[in-house]
């Protein structure tokens, strides 16, 4: 089986490497293919169990492949996310949590994003309206972005209440002007590790709709809200999970100066509101010419599951509906990235320095609280990287249909240096 | 303020303007005015009559008008008037009489001068209630709680006049008239909602106890109550810092409590626990396990040569076996590891054999039965494993009689002749009696109460688990199913204790009491003698957080000796003498 994802892993490298970006014009079949791999050195303290850790790993790897045909009628969204095979124990990151893994980061399936989109299908029957449909698995529509495609590189601790991805999804998407409504249905289901697919048998028993506005170029707001029934317990035996999420984004240039902003309020409610977790993040980069300094704030709430002997890993699958209690994660994270590779061209390569700084506390002085697990409240962790992209520029994980190119200003991307 | 005045009289006018105008819409209306003169406002007795209400009609100017008739008709809050129209006199004026309904409140009067521009006003009185004709007690009646300490309900009487209205600003005397103790108040004056409350804190002695509520005319109520002993710590607690604290068995002069999760230390520890004359535990050994990282159940043999644990969270998760060369000198004999882990084990003797009951858990959960004949030589043998659906799986097994009570989380309780040969059943091939959802829709436990003071066999009282925080809240209640018809339980009673919710139970069967762990809420003894129905809420005997607010979260409790024994996740293991 690893043998087999590791064949994987060089066919897809080896095809992301002989294939330049290519865009074609509309009315031929459009191709374009992206790669990136973060080699990342994190060092944090103090972790489950207390004392420190660093650790060498790639993260983030991707290959993402963007198809369009019927003048742009068709469009195809595949994003192959190889972490199963270079972290399959996490990433070391304080406060992350989700799919069985806490102060580490999960790996994300293999089949990140894969997704067939059919645009403005109405044509002109719904005047300057257009309606969309997509299918496939990847991103409901709920949230924002996916860490991934945003400057930090640490994921932030809201990831599971901001994002809800990797369902078997079917979206339903209308634009008026500036105005684009969305509809979903999918699987509650969240897998438990990255060569697990959706349980079919559940599609349908969750649902998500969001509102975004584009006032402006480069200028989003949004708002969305879902449900998902039983989402941390395959079988379906777990409470439903009801959220909110609020959003206003930013990405476009000031003079010379790429400016990137978010900020962000998510609530998820479980249990019929006998648990709450809220989160508010705000981040925010500039990138000129080859420098790009960047901050997120957040505050977010993570429930603290049972854990196995392996403090990074809760126990799964849940035996009851209990938690162990709810910590607050109040951090600052700041890095800076300097792009070495050409400029304007497909191709990053950036060294960054990141670092984050803040405190846990326990909200509810459950039996699993940050004193206990990492015997401080303090949170400290310092990675230093190489961000390699090749073809990334202006994708966003999660968007998909009319939505695919919206939010930001072409040919942009503020990981590309200009 | 004033829109809220004038609304009324709009709607008023627009429906009067409807029943009276009728077709005559298009009529130019005449110059005059209708006015109240007296009556409006008054408050009278439910069923009597008002003072007159009168009206002036005037014309141009201020001249009287004279042989007008008044329509005159109550619009809302019942009751009558005495004509329907009245003609005024030459100074003008018109009256009728209003009787007030039977039921309190407003009631309104409108009169009307068909025909005038300004032709309508409105007479408003209220009903009051008759003199109190009948007091009734609506709560607190019948209650068992600890001596000394108040009720857990307050005394409630309502009290209302022949009419059943409620009357309000009745005093209410209150008397403890047996059993000592004493009520908050002497006296209690009845609300708008005509109740009157206090709370009566039971005397120091246990026995019955009695209070009477008196309304001066009418007859005493007189509630009743038991008072009982209350749980008292005897010994114990603060005792495993390093750890959480899970389930316990007491046997032989020992106890031995497990441990769950992890604190400073991961929760493979089973405590072993010295009882002295007194019953005091004194810790005097541990068995720590290596690869495990949750003690979920814990259980010694009715021989006392077994003790039994069940493991999770980590690689020695399944069954662990040792043998009690002496009472509290455990020696490992044998283990079955199960990959997810076995969340409880159960033991039992069916056919001279001793059989473990264990809950297999998700992804693929069952009940697998184990052979312990052969453990001495180091053989667990599973003779059976049935299969659960894999929701939350199974969270506990009760045994008894040859009959397996299975409580499966979101699935309910099944029912399996494991043995006792009404369905052909056995330990090897398990024969499923029936299948029941509901209990709260979070069943974790249970007990089949046998009654040997009626011999009845009718009650299973099942645990409900609900969403929690550990350490810090919990929910769930207990349900009472009467299993008379092991083929078609049905649930007949509940109880609910606010703010907490249930885990693990033990009876004292000959006593007719439950008591339950009830996490955040300590421990509780019920009152389970004769018939149960409904809300058991009068049923608590007494509750107790033995490690106080805060630092309490029980995870099981068990009767030794008479004395109850109690594992605290949070505060360790203790000793309580019982109500």
């Amino acid at each position: 089986m690893i043998a087999s994802h590791r064949w994987l892993l060089r066919v897809a490298l080896l095809v992301a490497s002989v294939t330049p970006p290519l865009l074609q014009a509309q009315d031929r079949p459009e191709v374009r293919i992206g790669t990136q791999a973060i080699g990342l050195l994190t060092s944090v303290e103090d972790i489950p169990g207390r004392g420190s850790l660093t650790e060498a790993r790639i993260v983030q790897p991707v290959v993402m492949l963007h198809a369009g045909a019927l003048h742009g009628h068709l469009r195809f969204t595949g994003t192959l996310n190889l972490e199963g095979q270079t972290i399959p124990r996490g990433e070391l990151a304080p406060g992350a949590w989700g799919e069985g893994y806490n102060d580490r980061r999960h790996p994300h399936t293999y089949a990140h994003e894969l997704l067939l989109s059919g645009i403005d299908l109405l044509g002109p029957f719904d005047g300057a309206g257009r309606l969309s449909l997509t299918a496939g698995k990847g991103f409901a529509p709920f949230g924002s972005d996916d860490p991934m495609s945003r400057p930090v590189v640490r994921y932030p601790v809201n990831h599971h209440l901001a994002q809800v991805l990797e369902r078997a999804v079917v979206i339903a998407g209308y634009r008026a002007g500036p105005v684009f409504l969305e509809g979903a249905l999918f699987n509650g289901d969240e897998p438990e590790r990255p060569d697990q697919w959706p349980r079919v048998s559940r599609f349908g028993d969750s649902w998500s709709v969001r509102l975004t506005a584009l006032p402006a170029m480069g200028v989003e707001f949004s708002v969305s809200r879902a449900k998902i029934h039983s989402p941390e317990h395959r079988p379906g035996a777990g409470k439903d999970a009801w959220k909110w999420h609020l959003a206003a984004r930013a990405d476009r240039m000031v003079g010379r100066v790429r400016l990137y902003g978010l900020a962000e309020w998510a609530r998820t409610e479980e249990a019929d509101g006998f648990f709450v977790f809220s989160s508010l993040l705000a981040e925010m980069a500039a990138r000129r010419g080859r420098h790009r300094p960047y901050y997120r704030f957040e505050r977010s709430d993570r429930p603290e599951d049972l854990r196995t002997l392996d403090l990074f890993r809760s126990v799964r699958p849940h035996l009851e509906n209990s938690i162990l209690g709810i910590t607050r994660f109040t951090l600052h994270t700041v890095g800076y990235g300097f792009a070495v590779g050409p400029r304007a061209s497909p191709l990053v390569l950036e060294p960054f320095v990141e670092a984050t700084l803040g405190s846990a506390q326990s909200l509810d002085g459950g039996v699993l609280t940050p004193g206990i697990l990492y015997g401080t409240t303090s949170v400290r962790s310092l990675s230093v990287g190489l961000r390699a992209a090749w073809g990334m520029a202006g994708h966003r994980m999660g968007r998909y249909g009319d939505l695919l190119d919206a939010g930001h200003e072409p040919g942009m991307s503020h990981d590309h240096p200009m | 303020m004033k829109t809220a005045r004038l609304l009324p009289r709009f709607i008023l006018l627009m429906f009067s303007s409807m029943a009276c105008g009728g077709g005559d819409t298009n009529s130019p209306a005449v110059e005059g005015v209708i006015a109240r003169v007296t009556g409006d406002g008054q408050s009278a007795t439910v069923g009597t009559a008002l003072q007159p209400y009168q009206v002036k009609v005037t014309g141009q100017g201020t001249a009287p008008t004279a042989g007008a008739t008044v329509q005159w008709a109550v619009v809302s809050g019942g009751g009558s008037v005495s004509a329907a129209t009245s003609v005024t006199d030459a100074a003008g004026l018109a009256e009728i009489t209003a009787t007030i309904s039977n039921v309190i409140g407003a009631q309104v009067v409108r009169a009307v001068a068909p025909g005038l521009i300004d032709s309508l006003v409105t007479f408003t009185s209220t009903g009051t209630a008759d003199v109190p004709a009948l007091a009734q007690k609506t709560a607190g009646d019948g209650q068992t709680g600890t001596k000394a300490l108040p009720l857990s309900t307050a005394l409630a009487v309502r009290v209302t006049d022949q009419f059943g209205n409620v009357v309000a600003g009745v005093t209410v005397s209150w008397l403890v008239i047996q059993g000592g103790g004493a009520v908050a108040s002497l006296t209690s004056i009845t609300s708008g909602a005509g109740l009157a409350t206090v709370t009566w804190t039971l005397g120091a002695s246990a026995g019955a106890s009695a209070v009477t509520a008196t309304v001066a005319g009418l007859a005493p109520l007189t509630f009743t109550a038991t008072a009982v002993n209350s749980f008292v710590v005897l010994s114990g607690g603060s005792n495993v810092p390093e750890r959480y604290g899970s389930d316990l068995w007491v046997a032989d002069g020992y106890g031995y409590s497990g441990t769950w999760g992890f604190r400073s230390r991961a929760g493979n520890a089973v405590k072993i626990w010295q009882l002295n004359g007194t019953g005091a535990p004194t810790l005097v050994d541990s068995i720590i396990t290596v690869g495990i990282g949750t003690v979920s159940d814990i259980e010694v043999s009715p021989d006392g040569r077994w003790l039994v644990f069940t493991a999770e969270g980590g690689s020695e998760n399944g069954i662990h076996v040792f043998e009690l060369t002496a009472p509290g000198v455990p020696v490992f004999r044998a283990k079955s590891l199960v990959g997810t882990g076995l969340h409880t084990g159960t033991l039992a003797v069916i056919g001279g054999k001793l059989y473990a009951f264990t809950a297999k858990d998700p992804g693929s959960p069952a009940l697998i039965i184990y052979d312990l004949s052969q453990a001495a030589s180091g053989v667990l043998t599973p003779v059976s494993s049935t299969p659960i659906p894999p929701n939350y799986g199974i969270h506990d097994t009760f045994v008894r009689d040859g009959y397996a009570f299975v409580f499966a989380w979101d699935e309910g309780l099944y029912i399996f002749d494991v043995g006792n040969g009404s369905n052909g059943g056995s330990v090897a091939a398990p024969v499923q009696v029936s299948h029941t959802a509901g209990f709260g829709g979070e069943t974790h436990n249970g007990w089949w109460f046998h009654n040997p003071t009626t011999n009845e066999k009718k009650y299973l009282f099942i645990g409900e688990e609900g969403p929690g925080g550990v350490g810090t809240s919990s929910s769930g209640d207990i349900h009472v199913v009467d299993v008379s018809n092991l083929s078609a339980p049905v649930e007949v009673a509940s109880f609910h204790l606010p703010g907490a919710g249930v885990h693990n139970f033990w009876m004292d069967e000959p006593a007719q009491r439950l008591y339950a762990a009830y996490y955040n809420g300590g421990v509780v003894a019920l009152d389970v003698s004769g018939t149960l129905s409904g809300n058991l809420g009068s049923r608590l005997i007494s509750q107790l957080k033995p490690g106080g607010t805060g630092q309490t979260y029980v995870w099981g409790v068990m009767l030794y000796n008479g004395s109850l024994y109690v594992s605290d996740m949070l505060s360790g293991f203790w000793q309580l003498s019982v109500p």
